[in-house]
């Protein structure tokens, strides 16, 4: 059985054995661990978004300082978690890069004596975002640091840092949990009802995160059942462009519905600082700068969302073309949409198995465009229309 | 406990492996007296070069020296042995992070002052491709012309980067990969030295996945050796913890692939996933193993001698799977996968990609490019030597019924002979034999009867893929037909084929597998016949391929589950369909045969 601090790792057996005996091995407590060299300075944790990289980082940090190896109840597991111990480092990215200036902070940093106890971790969460002089700066430090200081360093997978960095680093891969482990951690966790879990869990393709989403949010449902039944609907160009205006419309109306109190907040907050609303002469100059300045900065994160929105909803069309794929090779493996398996042998029955992968790299197409910042309504629309369907009687 | 890297660290030229180019010249230099003033080491990752450069420092600053081989009892050498406390007079910069013109006025500034015990003042500059460009200028004075008491190492992995006018001031010394033979015997030493007992094979793999680098090696070696049980480092633990697939797994991917078989691919990934394999992992390592096959396509005589540690069988499998895919249809397919392996790059959902890498590996009608339409001609033309009857027709007249065995393929004109190079079973023999090659089949053939040679030969050659397509249709018909069946003798109507004894014969009938098999010439071959079941007038030793048994009776375990559904739909008859579907082509009308 392993720590408390491990329960949120979902389907990572492998990796918290490796790690468990890693802080056995650190802490003296197993001598033959020792002495096989379980516990190294480098680490790099890989794994796809919501497998838990950062969670088992700090997992790790959180079992080498707490004196319980991890009770995930004591001050000292909670400090770590919150990132706020003395002896961790957290580096965590708010910006598109870190930056080498940064990294060389923390290397100064990393080299200082525990305050604590007999460690010192530093935890870099998105060493994918590393630029290559930060890379740079720190591969000294990560192949000779002081005895104290392990580094953890966390990345979607293991080609996305440089080769120098991977090849100093002992590497932990994350995997994608099955279904069944997420299914059981909502039943057990969260309390969901079990059959709902299986659909969700099959649904959010192994990301714990956006599962739970799904199983709570009505709404998030009922969306995706629509946006699903789009493929096996859609014939006519008409049918086509109206889709891609709904859909478009729905993503706009998602990201400022998600945004909207926080930015009538946020605006309100700024404005009384200015001193809106107070007696005299009103607002001083510069306040209206400042309110522009505002105002884009909300505009960008609502782009920003609704960006991510596009990307999750085309990447759930996609799967339903993997599952036309499937059913279209007879293959037995389950289908993620199981809920719309006569959709799925609908369509199938309707395009070749080209037109299926056809139609994929269309939907893929359009995430690239959508990245590259394409207007989305063209890219949605110009996908569309090669999701259409042959009219009755073949392609 | 120190990483493996950092505890096996070299403290002598002589340690220093895979780099002898560099190491012997460095101790004659050294031994001569005829050392430079700066130096320039590069090379790939974890190869050497920083060590390289402690140890040259070690060597001028021995008390015994400058000597190639430093005493080790000095207080330098002491000082400067790999893990030491260091030296005062031996200074290791990080460019990365010292790399400003600030730094490098600050280092021209103290190089002025004497070493305070040694011989030298030594300089190691690292990773200097992060040296700015004016910090790379201000030191171009010094290291040009810097006092008699100073040398400075330049060590990098990207040496283009370095100014031009740095590097033709300084002797370069590029390090390269170690090649796996040197690396295996220092993997094996160290585990020795370490008192792990470790399996065989492992070795291979760390190899493999250290990518000719010393360190990435030992990194992984450190990993595993950390991860050994009671009894040493097992292959299964090795797998395990790299994430390796098992080439068992593999084979069945690229066999599913090769005979188009899209349900079976499906379902390998899904256990794959399932079973917690990591899909951009097996998406390498299917990549690796196209490449394996492209190389084994293009030169099989000298296969053994590449694939060294690839035990025969293996080697034999593969052989087999390259003739079955096709040249062009391998090189596309390993486009596809390295395509997509850089799609999965950070991405979101990465068992959704690999299910549309292997989506398009099976479907070359998707893709519009040039490639596409040859991997689909090629698939095609191995249907097609066989059924295309102007062919067949054209080898009939020039084979002379009356000739001696040999004759028809030996004279067989060029279209037949082209893409007969491409049959499984000739590949095995084409190492010893490219000439007389053709020949083999017909030894294996001792029943044939003048009714359309060609086109029994043309079955023949196709045997393994039949069976491959019956496989994926019914898994008893399969069982049964692998265990030693072989066409005996076709004409107009009736094929028959004959089986090792006659309850097999019997439980064919029964089956109704004869249906099953005509419908996967049909698929294959683009023949239809009637099969006639017979038993093997040879007796039961004629098997083709000695394999075949052991394998059927580990699967046959399955088979009930696995049967399916008969009335799969079909959709091959003729070569007009087989034309349709290919390659799209309409009927504009129909000419009567005579």
């Amino acid at each position: 059985m392993s720590a408390p601090v491990f329960a949120d790792l979902v389907g990572q057996q492998e990796a918290i054995a490796i790690i468990e005996r890693a802080v056995r091995a650190a802490r003296g407590i197993d001598v033959e661990a020792q002495e096989s060299g379980a516990m190294t300075h480098a680490w790099l944790f890989t794994g796809p978004p919501g497998s838990g990289r950062s969670n088992a980082a700090r997992a790790f940090a959180a079992a080498l300082l707490c004196t319980e190896r991890g009770c995930g109840e004591c001050a000292t597991c909670r400090e770590v978690y919150a990132g706020t111990h003395a002896d961790v480092e957290l580096m965590e990215s708010e910006g598109l890069s870190i930056k080498a200036d940064q990294i060389r902070e923390l290397i100064v940093r990393a080299a200082w004596a525990p305050a604590t106890g007999s460690f010192r971790v530093v935890i870099i969460e998105d060493a994918d975002k590393l630029t290559e002089t930060a890379a740079n700066a720190l591969l000294k430090a990560i192949e000779e640091p002081g005895s104290f200081t392990t580094w953890f360093l966390c990345a979607p997978s293991p080609s996305d840092v440089l080769p120098t960095i991977r090849s100093r680093c002992r590497s932990v891969l994350l995997r994608t949990p099955s279904h069944q482990d997420v299914a059981s951690v909502l039943i057990e966790r969260d309390g969901v009802d079990p059959t709902m879990a299986a659909h969700v869990a099959r649904a959010s393709q192994g990301h714990v995160g956006r599962a739970k989403w799904l199983a709570f949010d009505e709404d998030a449902r009922k969306f995706r059942h629509d946006l699903l039944a789009i493929p096996a609907r859609i014939r006519t160009v008409g049918e086509a462009l109206s889709t891609a205006a709904e859909l478009h419309r729905a993503a706009n109306e998602e990201s400022v519905r998600e945004n909207a109190d926080r930015d009538e907040r946020e605006m309100a907050e700024l404005s009384t600082a200015w001193g809106h609303g107070a007696t005299g002469k009103g607002m001083p100059s510069g306040a209206s700068k400042a309110i522009k300045e505002l105002e884009k900065a909300q505009k960008s994160r609502t782009t920003a969302r609704n960006r991510a929105f596009l990307d999750i909803a085309l990447l759930d069309l996609a799967t339903f073309y993997r599952d036309v794929l499937l059913v279209q090779a007879g293959a037995e493996a389950p289908l993620i949409n199981e809920d719309l398996r006569s959709n799925v042998t609908d369509v199938a029955g309707q395009i070749p198995a080209e037109g299926a992968l056809k139609r994929v790299e269309a939907i893929m197409g359009a995430r690239k465009a959508l990245a590259f910042n394409v207007a989305p309504l063209l890219a949605l629309e110009s996908m569309m229309l090669a999701l259409r369907l042959p009219a009755r009687g073949g392609e | 406990m120190l990483a493996l890297y950092r505890k096996y660290r070299p403290s002598r030229f002589a340690d220093v492996i895979g780099q002898e180019h560099v190491t012997v010249p460095l101790s004659n230099a050294l031994s001569s007296g005829r050392t430079h003033h700066a130096y320039l080491f590069s090379g790939p990752r974890g190869c050497g070069k920083t060590s390289s450069a402690r140890i040259l420092a070690r060597s001028l600053n021995c008390e015994q020296g400058p000597t190639p081989d430093p005493c080790g009892k000095c207080q330098s050498c002491m000082d400067l042995v790999a893990n030491g406390p260091g030296s005062i007079d031996v200074v290791e910069l990080d460019a990365a992070t010292h790399g400003l013109v600030d730094d490098a006025r600050d280092l021209r500034e103290k190089a002025f002052f004497s070493p305070v015990a040694g011989r030298y003042k030594i300089y190691i500059i690292d990773e200097a491709h992060q040296l700015g460009p004016g910090a790379a200028n201000a030191l171009l004075k010094v290291v040009e012309e810097p006092p008699p008491h100073v040398v400075f190492i330049f060590a990098t992995t990207e040496p283009e980067k370095l100014i031009a006018t740095i590097r033709s001031r300084t002797h370069h010394y590029p390090f390269r990969l170690v090649p796996p033979g040197i690396l295996t015997k220092h993997l094996e030493k160290i585990c020795e030295e370490e008192g792990v007992k470790v399996a065989k094979g492992v070795i291979p793999l760390v190899v493999r996945a250290g990518g000719g680098s010393v360190r990435d090696s030992l990194s992984v070696l450190g990993q595993l050796l950390a991860g050994a049980g009671p009894d040493g480092v097992t292959y299964e633990i090795a797998i395990a913890l790299l994430g390796y697939t098992d080439s068992a797994i593999l084979d069945q991917v690229i066999d599913s692939f090769a005979a188009g078989d899209g349900a079976s691919v499906y379902q390998s990934v899904d256990h794959l996933v399932e079973a917690g394999h990591e899909p951009r992992r097996f998406a390498q390592d299917l990549l690796e193993r196209l490449r394996d096959l492209i190389v084994l396509e293009s030169i099989p005589q000298s296969a053994h001698s590449i694939f060294r540690e690839l035990p025969p069988d293996q080697l034999e499998r593969m052989q087999q799977q390259a003739a079955r895919f096709g040249r062009g249809s391998l090189s596309r397919a390993a486009d596809v996968v390295n395509e997509g392996l850089t799609q999965m790059r950070g991405a979101t959902a990465p068992r959704l990609l690999l299910e549309l890498i292997c989506a398009r590996v099976l479907l070359p009608g998707s893709e519009d490019s040039e490639r596409g339409v040859l991997a689909r001609l090629e698939r095609l033309e191995r249907r097609g030597d066989v059924a295309l009857p102007s062919t067949s027709v054209k080898s009939a007249v020039a084979a002379p019924i009356a000739a001696p065995k040999e004759a028809p393929a030996a004279d067989a004109p060029a279209p037949v002979a082209a893409p007969v190079k491409k049959a499984p079973p000739r590949a095995i023999d084409e190492d010893e034999s490219p000439v007389a090659a053709p020949p083999v089949e017909v030894k294996s053939a001792p029943a044939a009867k003048p009714t359309g040679p060609i086109d029994l030969l043309g079955v023949r050659r196709l045997w393994p893929e039949i069976i491959e397509n019956v496989k994926a249709r019914r898994r008893l018909t399969w069982s049964l037909i692998s265990a030693g069946a072989q066409v005996a003798s076709m004409d107009d109507k009736v094929m028959a084929v004959s089986l090792s004894n006659s309850g097999a014969r019997d439980s064919f009938m029964r089956s109704g597998s004869d249906e099953i098999l005509r419908q996967a010439i049909i698929d294959v071959v683009g023949l239809d016949r009637r099969i006639e079941a017979i038993v093997d007038p040879s007796g039961s030793e004629a098997s083709p391929s000695s394999k075949a048994p052991k394998k059927s009776a580990l699967e046959k375990k399955s088979e009930r589950k696995d049967e399916r559904d008969d009335d799969a739909t079909l959709n091959a008859t003729s070569g007009a369909a087989l034309l349709a579907r290919e390659l799209g082509a309409e009927i504009i009308g129909q000419f009567e045969k005579e």
